[in-house]
C-alpha cells in the first residue's frame, strides 16, 4: 500500500500537445486554461515569436507561438489549433499556440530521461523526455520557455 | 492527530502598524515644533502621550526592543515635562535618531512580522547619557521595563497548578513525546489582575512556548482565550525538549504575568514494551503519525511564512459618505438593468427603440457617476506623502550647514492611491536637489542681498484633469551656460548642436541619465542618478515634468500628474485594419491636410499649420502596419502635444471618442515604449493604446 502511495506522489500529469510531427508534454500545474484559436491583436515591435495579445474574459494575455520560439515553420491555423493559457505566477499569464492538444498523461519519475546536454539551444527549453509505451514526449521546461533570456535580446 | 494550537496575531498587527505610524508621524511633527519652541508645554505633553502609547502598544505586541527604546525616550520626555531638564539641540538629534530606529523596527515588522535584532544600544546610551547630564549624576539609569515585576511574585506559593485531563489522542501524543525523551509539562499561567489585555498576554505566552515546543492542549480552548473568555489563569500541556527552568523563564519574560506553575504531567504508566513492540498495525500507526507530524509542522511553517507576506495590505480609509454614494449608484444600476430586462419582454417594437435609447442614456449616466465615485474612493490627500518632508529638510539643513525653511501648500490635494505611493521618491529627490544645489550657502546669500535663510516651496493644486506639484526654491537657479559647458565636455552634445539649442533644450539635458552639475559629489545629492530617475518615474505615472529657472532667482520644477490612471478618454483611430487608442489628454487638434501641403525640412515631412511647423509621423511606418492602399488626396492628421513640442500623427481613419479602461499587456511581451497598454472594446476586440510621449 505504501509503495503505491509513493508512486502517486512522484508521478506528474502532463498535457500532450503536437507541434508538427513532434509531441511535447507540458506540466499540468502550469496550465490554467485551453482555448480555441481566436483573433489576436498584433503588438508592434514585439519579439518575433509573439503573435500579439488576446482577450480572455477581460484579461489581456500575450500569446507566443511555440513553433516560432523553437524555430519551426510558421503556424498554420487549423481547426485543431489551440492556445494554452499558462500561469507561472498568479498575475502573469501567457498564451502558447500549439497545433493540437492530444491528451493528458501521467508520468512517473522512472519513465523520464533527464537531458544533460544543454548545448543545443532547443534543449534549453526541455527538461527531459518522457517514455510512453509506443512513443516519446519531450517535456517542456515551461519557465525557461516563457522567460526571455537576457542575452537573447 | 492533534492540531497545533496557534493564536492569531494578524488581527492586532494591522491595527498596531497603523497606529504606530500615526504616533511616529505625530512625534516627528511635534519634535520639529519642540526644536523651535523648547518651552512649549503642550508639545511636550503631546510627545509624552504619543511616546507612552507607543511603548504600551509595542509591549503588548511583544516587540521588546521597540518597547525598550520608546521606554527610554519616554523617560526623557517625562523629565522634560516635570521641568527637570531642558530641550537641547543634541537631545532633539538623538530623539530623531530614535524615531528613525523605531521606523526601522516598524518596517521590519511590516515585512517579516518581527522587529529584527538591532538593539540600537547607541541611541539608548545616548538618551541615558543626556538624562544623566541633564539631571546631574544623581539620576539612576532608566530601569528596563521588564524589571518592574519582582514585587508581584510574592503570592507565588498560593498558586497551584491545575491538573488537566487528557483526551485519548492527546494522551497518545504525550506518551509518544515522552518516549522520545521530550518533557511533558502541565503549565498553569496566572495573569495579573490589573492586566487589561489578557488575551494579548496569553498570546505572547503561547507564542513564546510554540517556539520551543508543541502545545497539545489548552484549557480553556484557544478560541476562548483569544476572545478573552477566561479569568486570570489558563492551563496548557506543552511538549518540549527544553528544561522546566527554561520554560518558566520564558513565561515570566512576558510582562504582566503573575506567575506560572509548571509540573511534569503525570502520565499513566504504560509498559514500554507495548509501545515499542513492532507489532504490525501499532508500529505502522506510529510511523505514519510521526511522518504526518513532520508534514504538518512543515505546512504550519509554510502557512505562517505565507501569512507574513501580506501582513499589511495596502488600504485606503474611506469616508462612509462615499460608500453610501457607491451603494446608491449600484442600486440605480440594478434598476437600469431591470428596465432593460422588462423591455426585452415588451412587445411593441416602435416604443421599444425609443425606450431603449433612453435606457442606454440612463445607464451611461450611472456608469459615469459610478466611475467618478470609485475614483473618489481611491483618492488620497497628498498630505500622507509630504508630511515627512519638513523633517527631511530639517535634517538636510543640519547636514549641509545651510539655513532653510520648507513652505508647503495644498497638502489636501487628492491623488490616486497608486500615484501617491510612487510620487514620494521623485519629490524627495527634487527637494534634496533644491536644498543641495539650488540654495546657495548662507554667506553667499547674504552677499547677494537675499535673506540668509533659504526658502523651498512645495505647492500642490488641481488644474483641470491634472494635479500639479511644484517644487520651487529661491536659490541660484540653473546656470544654463554651465550645463551647456558640461554637456560639451562630456560629449553629450556637439558644439554645433550647442549653438542652436534653446535654453529649454539645454535644461532638458539635466534629465538625461548620469548628468549632474554638482561640482562636488555630496552624500545628499549629485551622484548623477537624480533627475533622470525622477523623470522616468513621473512619466511612468503618465505625468510630465517641466523646469523653469531664472539665474539668481531660483528654479521651479513643475510636475503634472493625471488625476486618474485606470480609465481615460481616448480617440479611437484606424490604421490599416488595426485599431489604436490615443489618449484625449494629449491631443491638440485634428486636421485634414491635403497631400500637397506637406513640405520637407531636412528629409523630414512637416506641415505648416497656422504659422507653426509641425513634424509629421506616419504611424503605419512606425508601427509596421501593412498600409492598405496608395496615398489619398488628403491626410487625416492628429496633432498631439507633449509639453510644448507637438507632432502630427497620420492615421487612416477616425473612429470616435471612447472612454477606455487601461490594461497592462503583461511583462513577457517586449513592450516598445510606444504602446502604453491595451484596452478591450465593446465587441471584445483589443485595441492598443499609443503613448504619445514616446512618439513625439
Amino acid at each position: 500500500m505504501e509503495e503505491n502511495k509513493r508512486e502517486q506522489v512522484e508521478a506528474k500529469q502532463y498535457i500532450v500537445v503536437k507541434l508538427g510531427n513532434e509531441q511535447y508534454g507540458i506540466d499540468i500545474q502550469y496550465v490554467d486554461n485551453i482555448v480555441r484559436m481566436q483573433r489576436i491583436t498584433r503588438v508592434p515591435k514585439a519579439q518575433s515569436y509573439f503573435n500579439g495579445v488576446i482577450n480572455i474574459r477581460g484579461e489581456i494575455i500575450p500569446v507566443m507561438s511555440l513553433r516560432m520560439k523553437f524555430g519551426l515553420e510558421p503556424d498554420e491555423f487549423k481547426n485543431a489549433t489551440r492556445i494554452l493559457i499558462i500561469k507561472i505566477e498568479p498575475q502573469a499569464a501567457i498564451g502558447m499556440i500549439v497545433d493540437e492538444v492530444k491528451e493528458v498523461i501521467t508520468l512517473g519519475d522512472e519513465s523520464i530521461d533527464r537531458i544533460i546536454d544543454t548545448n543545443d539551444e532547443k534543449n534549453a527549453y526541455l527538461m527531459g523526455v518522457g517514455k510512453l509505451t509506443d512513443s516519446l514526449v519531450s517535456l517542456l521546461n515551461v519557465p525557461a520557455v516563457v522567460v526571455e533570456k537576457e542575452s537573447a535580446v | 492527530m492533534w492540531g497545533y494550537i496557534k493564536m492569531d496575531v494578524s488581527q492586532y498587527l494591522s491595527i498596531f502598524i497603523d497606529e504606530t505610524r500615526e504616533h511616529l508621524q505625530s512625534l516627528n511633527e511635534q519634535l520639529l515644533i519642540l526644536e523651535k519652541e523648547p518651552e512649549n508645554a503642550d508639545t511636550v505633553n503631546e510627545i509624552f502621550r504619543a511616546a507612552h502609547s507607543l511603548k504600551g502598544m509595542a509591549g503588548t505586541m511583544g516587540f521588546k526592543r521597540m518597547q525598550r527604546l520608546t521606554h527610554d525616550m519616554e523617560n526623557v520626555f517625562s523629565e522634560i515635562r516635570n521641568g527637570k531638564m531642558t530641550v537641547k539641540s543634541e537631545l532633539v538629534d538623538v530623539l530623531f535618531r530614535g524615531l528613525d530606529a523605531l521606523e526601522n523596527y516598524l518596517d521590519s515588522i511590516i515585512n517579516t512580522q518581527d522587529e529584527g535584532t538591532n538593539d540600537n544600544q547607541d541611541i539608548i546610551d545616548g538618551l541615558q547619557k543626556i538624562m544623566q547630564d541633564g539631571l546631574g549624576a544623581t539620576a539612576a539609569p532608566a530601569p528596563a521595563p521588564t524589571e518592574e515585576k519582582p514585587a508581584e511574585k510574592e503570592k507565588k506559593t498560593e498558586l497551584a497548578g491545575k491538573k488537566l485531563k487528557l483526551a485519548e489522542h492527546e494522551l497518545k501524543a504525550a506518551l509518544k513525546a515522552k518516549e522520545q525523551k521530550e518533557n511533558v509539562f502541565n503549565i498553569t499561567v496566572y495573569i495579573q489582575e490589573s492586566c487589561i489585555l489578557k488575551a494579548a498576554r496569553a498570546f505572547l505566552v503561547f507564542k513564546a512556548l510554540e517556539d520551543i515546543g508543541d502545545i497539545i492542549k489548552s484549557v480553556p480552548e484557544v478560541q476562548d482565550i483569544e476572545d478573552e473568555k477566561f479569568d486570570f489563569d489558563f492551563s496548557i500541556i506543552l511538549l518540549t525538549t527544553e528544561s522546566l527552568e527554561k520554560v518558566k523563564a520564558l513565561i515570566n519574560n512576558v510582562s504582566e504575568i503573575k506567575d506560572a506553575v509548571i509540573t511534569h504531567a503525570e502520565l499513566p504508566d504504560v509498559p514500554v514494551t507495548t509501545e515499542s513492540a513492532p507489532t504490525g498495525a501499532a508500529a505502522a500507526a506510529t510511523a505514519t503519525a510521526s511522518s504526518v507530524e513532520v508534514q504538518k509542522k512543515d505546512t504550519a511553517k509554510a502557512t505562517t511564512k505565507q501569512a507574513a507576506k501580506p501582513a499589511v495590505n495596502r488600504s485606503v480609509r474611506v469616508d462612509i459618505e462615499k460608500l453610501d454614494d457607491l451603494m446608491n449608484l449600484v442600486s440605480e444600476l440594478i434598476i437600469a438593468k431591470n428596465g432593460l430586462v422588462s423591455m426585452n419582454g415588451a412587445e411593441s417594437a416602435a416604443s421599444q427603440s425609443g425606450g431603449f435609447n433612453e435606457q442606454i442614456e440612463y445607464l451611461e449616466r450611472i456608469t459615469t457617476n459610478l466611475h467618478q465615485s470609485v475614483m473618489k474612493v481611491r483618492m488620497v490627500p497628498i498630505e500622507s506623502v509630504v508630511n515627512r518632508f519638513p523633517r527631511m529638510i530639517r535634517d538636510l539643513s543640519k547636514k549641509l550647514g545651510k539655513k532653510m525653511e520648507l513652505y508647503m501648500t495644498g497638502e489636501d490635494t487628492e491623488l490616486d492611491r497608486t500615484v501617491i505611493d510612487e510620487i514620494g521618491d521623485p519629490l524627495m529627490h527634487l527637494l534634496r536637489n533644491a536644498a543641495d544645489h539650488g540654495l546657495e550657502s548662507n554667506e553667499e546669500r547674504v552677499r547677494l542681498g537675499k535673506p540668509e535663510t533659504g526658502s523651498i516651496f512645495l505647492d500642490a493644486y488641481q488644474e483641470g484633469n491634472n494635479v500639479v506639484i511644484e517644487v520651487r526654491d529661491d536659490g541660484s537657479g540653473i546656470n544654463v551656460e554651465k550645463v551647456k559647458q558640461k554637456a560639451l565636455n562630456r560629449g553629450t552634445i556637439t558644439p554645433e548642436q550647442a549653438e542652436v539649442m534653446t535654453d529649454k533644450e539645454i535644461i532638458d539635458l539635466l534629465f538625461r541619465p548620469s548628468f549632474s552639475t554638482a561640482e562636488q559629489i555630496s552624500d545628499v545629492s549629485g551622484r548623477g542618478v537624480g533627475l533622470d530617475v525622477v523623470k522616468t518615474k513621473i512619466e511612468a505615472l503618465g505625468g510630465s515634468i517641466e523646469t523653469r529657472t531664472a539665474l539668481g532667482e531660483g528654479s521651479n520644477f513643475i510636475i503634472r500628474l493625471p488625476l486618474t490612471l485606470a480609465i481615460i478618454q481616448a480617440l479611437m483611430v484606424e490604421l490599416g485594419n488595426e485599431k489604436y487608442a490615443i489618449p484625449l489628454g494629449s491631443i491638440d487638434i485634428i486636421e485634414d491636410v491635403p497631400v500637397e501641403e506637406i513640405k520637407y525640412v531636412g528629409n523630414k515631412e512637416v506641415i505648416n499649420l497656422r504659422g507653426t511647423v509641425i513634424p509629421l509621423i506616419r504611424l503605419y511606418k512606425v508601427l509596421d502596419v501593412e498600409s492598405s492602399n496608395e496615398e489619398p488626396e488628403s491626410l487625416t492628421v492628429v496633432i498631439v502635444k507633449k509639453g510644448d513640442k507637438s507632432a502630427g500623427l497620420i492615421v487612416d481613419n477616425l473612429i470616435g471618442q471612447l472612454e477606455i479602461v487601461i490594461k497592462s499587456i503583461g511583462k513577457y511581451i517586449n513592450n516598445s515604449k510606444m504602446i502604453s497598454g491595451a484596452t478591450i472594446l465593446g465587441d471584445g476586440e483589443i485595441a492598443l493604446i499609443l503613448d504619445v510621449n514616446a512618439l513625439v
